[in-house]
């Protein structure tokens, strides 16, 4: 809270002389317009600022336009930026968290007295030429920041902002004189420090061919005979080991190049290659590739959880009824739960006195019996679906009807097979491979087959449980 | 029993490949068709023979190929005792076609031949009796003391009788507060209720089974022990009667399995009224024949075309000189040649 001891402590001199009662109405008028437009002071000079008293022009002293007055600026005080030059202030008020008021431009209601749009825009346009001087300075152009902060040193109004600029002045005056130094401009420079740098990455990468071409790069853009001697100890170092037999060789068979390049990895792929070819010998099997594909198929292979669906089955001879075996083989699934929910349900076994399979141990094994869905799977699906039934358990099939034969010349004919193939796969790996060869009247007959191949998978699902 | 021991169990009781499933469900697949063929009153021999033999076949493939699969074990057993009924019936319709066999003094009222299926089942279900899975070896103990009974050689029935002094009584499934809300609130019960409510069903039928059993065989040792007397055979047929009377009043029991028991009381009653006639005198035995056919007509009230009432049946008129009839209980049971 501002105490009228703390106004009186900002007043100009002479403003309330008893000279001047007269100017008392003036002056209650230039404060109600002038301090109406203290947010627009305060805007420019910060959120901290307010006109806080306003003195009318009067005597041939006062340099403002007629009607207009100068103005003192109350500011909070701050810890950065440009408010910093106010710490050395005296405080006001009583309290610690009391604002300050310090005058922005103290003494220029003297002969040099301003009006607070021109102090406001003043700020402004120092505020502006300062950030572009950061600004061209972070982009390195050097000699534009340059300028501007010798600009900024000009418009400087206090000793704070005074050296502020000089030490920007400074900094980019030394930047623009390296580039300046080896008598090329700064893009020239970093061109011409990349390809060096870039020539020396390839050679420490041992590429001994890009290392020389970009050596040579760097030979050519040479400016000053240092560079020159650099850029050629660095070509001669590549093209001797493109030279050598192992690099030349090395184009044809890369290994030559790797041993000569890279001793130590080359050992290690090298024997690991060993290991490989050798470990069928050792443990037998596939060796390590079948292990690691029997790891592989450990972590990613998901347990058959009982879901799969069916892919069109495919026929292997003309007159297999491959749709229909598809279609068959849903039904096939549920034909299978139907009778081993009848066998856990009869009490006595079919036609005998003896006992069923007790109840409690079919229904532990109906539990996990798996639910197989027919798709039917046409030319015209999109490739992701594709690809997420591949990544997905699934029913491969083939089917075949083979009729029956003569037993002898003009003797009675054997029944014919139906011969059905199934995989229960998941991705490329193969959980189950099915066989079945059913008796079959004809190429419909395919009931006991899709039967038989549904048991199996069932049978699949309840042994994934264990 | 802990609950490592039950997954234990479980782990014992599942099929150790897709292939024995596969073929442990073929086979119950044509065991369950010859079942419905064989309940027609004019079933198709042919048929009957193939789902037979398919069904053999297989369950002898998933036992040679899996033998540590318990349940193709046990199937394999009942397997093997359908056909031996099969093969017993054939046996029986052989003497339709000796009229000699069927003379009053050649007549034998069982047919006194080796039974190998029945030794094959005997020795499956014996393993079995011993597999660590309570539930199954209880069946299968009750299996095997009905196979022992069957086959009746030297010493079978003693061996059956101390197969049915089992310890075992049935516990009524005590259903959680949380169950019975549900029940209440949902309508519905857990698969878990489901199980323990149809074993406890279970176990109780068995034990009536197994009252019946116990009573048939000393029902049979009374008879053929000339010191038990006729107090001791009159023991065994009221005991029959009143186990009997317990199975129709229990109401616990769906009415199925009650059928089934039963047709089973009335078989075995009738079974043994039958080999009663033949230690009676001449002028008498038409009569306890004629005892033995009401009951046998009573089993197949309760289970019509059940081919071992029919079986006894079909030998009950032979030894009442009724062929025709007989042959017509013995074409239902092996089907229209």
């Amino acid at each position: 809270m501002l105490t009228n001891q703390d106004f009186q402590s900002w007043e100009l001199p002479g403003i309330f002389s008893p000279s001047k009662i007269h100017l008392g109405m003036q002056a209650l008028l230039c404060a109600l317009v002038f301090c109406g437009s203290s947010s627009m002071l305060a805007a420019a000079v910060g959120d901290d600022a307010t006109c806080i008293s306003c003195t009318p022009a009067t005597s041939s002293s006062d340099t403002s336009p007629a009607g207009q007055c100068c103005c003192s600026v109350l500011r909070k005080a701050q810890h950065s930026g440009r408010g910093q030059d106010h710490k050395s202030d005296p405080p006001v008020g009583s309290g610690p968290s009391t604002p300050k008021t310090v005058p922005a431009h103290p003494g220029i209601c003297g002969p040099e007295k301003r009006t607070c749009a021109e102090l406001a825009k003043e700020d402004s346009e120092y505020v502006a030429l300062e950030q572009e001087a950061k600004y061209e300075e972070s982009q390195e152009h050097w000699d534009v920041a340059q300028g501007k902060y010798l600009d900024l040193v000009k418009k400087a109004r206090n000793e704070q902002e005074r050296k502020s600029a000089v030490e920007g002045y400074t900094r980019a005056t030394n930047k623009a004189k390296r580039c300046a130094a080896v008598s090329h401009s700064c893009a020239e420079q970093s061109e011409f420090e990349a390809i060096e740098s870039d020539a020396r990455n390839e050679e420490t990468a041992k590429h001994w061919d890009l290392a020389k071409s970009k050596y040579l790069e760097v030979l050519k853009k040479a400016r000053n005979d240092e560079e020159r001697a650099h850029a050629r100890i660095g070509y001669s170092r590549a093209a001797e080991k493109t030279g050598r037999w192992w690099w030349l060789w090395g184009r044809y068979f890369p290994p030559i190049r790797w041993w000569y390049t890279y001793h130590l990895a080359t050992l290690v792929a090298l024997l690991i290659l060993i290991g490989f070819l050798v470990s069928p010998k050792i443990l037998g099997g596939t060796g390590i590739v079948g292990w690691t594909g029997k790891a592989l198929q450990k972590i990613a292979m998901p347990r058959f959880s009982g879901r799969a669906r069916v892919i069109a089955p495919v026929g292997l001879t003309t007159d297999s009824q491959a749709q229909l075996f598809a279609a068959q083989l849903p039904h096939g699934v549920e034909e299978v739960r139907a009778r081993w929910r009848r066998a856990g349900l009869s009490f006595l076994s079919g036609t005998t006195s003896l006992l069923s399979v007790p109840s409690s141990l079919a229904d532990q094994i109906s539990s996990e019996f798996p639910e197989i869905k027919g798709v039917n799977l046409g030319k015209f699906l999109a490739f992701l679906f594709l690809l997420s039934r591949y990544f997905s358990w699934r029913v491969e099939s083939q089917v075949a009807f083979c009729p029956g034969l003569p037993s002898a010349p003009n003797g009675p004919t054997t029944s014919g097979r139906m011969r059905s193939y199934a995989s229960l796969r998941w991705g490329w790996f193969t959980r189950e491979i099915i066989r079945i060869a059913p008796r079959a009247s004809d190429q419909n007959d395919v009931d006991v087959a899709a039967y038989g191949v549904a048991a199996r998978i069932l049978g699949a699902a309840q042994r994934s449980w264990r | 029993m802990t609950l490592k021991q039950k997954r234990g169990l479980v782990e014992r009781i599942r099929f150790s490949d897709p292939e024995s499933f596969g073929l442990f469900m073929d086979a119950l697949r044509e065991l369950q068709i010859y079942e419905d063929e064989a309940s027609k009153s004019e079933p198709d021999r042919d048929r009957l023979k193939s789902n037979l033999e398919v069904a053999l076949e297989s369950l002898e493939k998933c036992y040679v190929s899996f033998p540590a699969d318990l349940l193709p074990r046990y199937y394999l057993g009942i397997t093997l005792a359908m056909q031996n009924q099969r093969d017993y019936a054939e046996e029986i319709w052989k003497r339709q076609a000796d009229p000699q066999s069927l003379a009053p003094g050649n007549f034998t009222p069982f047919p006194r031949l080796p039974w190998p299926l029945l030794d094959r089942a005997i020795s499956l279900f014996d393993e079995l009796s011993g597999c660590g899975i309570p539930e199954l070896e209880v069946s299968a103990k009750f299996n095997l003391a009905q196979m022992y009974v069957r086959r009746d050689k030297n010493g079978d029935l003693d061996k059956a009788k101390s197969l049915l002094n089992s310890p075992h009584r049935a516990q009524k499934y005590i259903t959680t507060a949380w169950e019975q809300a549900g029940r209440r609130f949902f309508g519905i019960e857990s698969e878990a209720l489901r199980t323990a409510q149809r074993t406890y069903v279970e176990t109780l039928a068995r034990r009536f089974q197994e009252r019946t059993l116990m009573a048939t065989v000393e029902g049979r040792l009374a008879m053929r022990n000339s010191e038990a007397g006729l107090d001791s055979y009159s023991l065994s047929k009221v005991e029959l009667a009143k186990v009997r009377d317990e199975i129709d009043g229990d109401t616990e029991i769906p009415a199925h399995i009650r059928h089934d028991l039963l047709a089973d009381s009335w078989t075995k009653s009738g079974r043994l009224v039958y080999e009663e006639a033949f230690f009676k005198p001449e002028a008498t035995r038409q009569e306890t024949l004629r005892q033995a056919e009401s009951d046998l007509r009573e089993a197949l009230m309760y289970k019509r075309n059940w081919i071992p009432a029919q079986t006894y049946l079909a030998q009950v008129f032979q030894a009442e000189g009724n062929l025709p009839a007989a042959a017509e209980q013995l074409q239902s049971i092996l089907g229209k040649h």
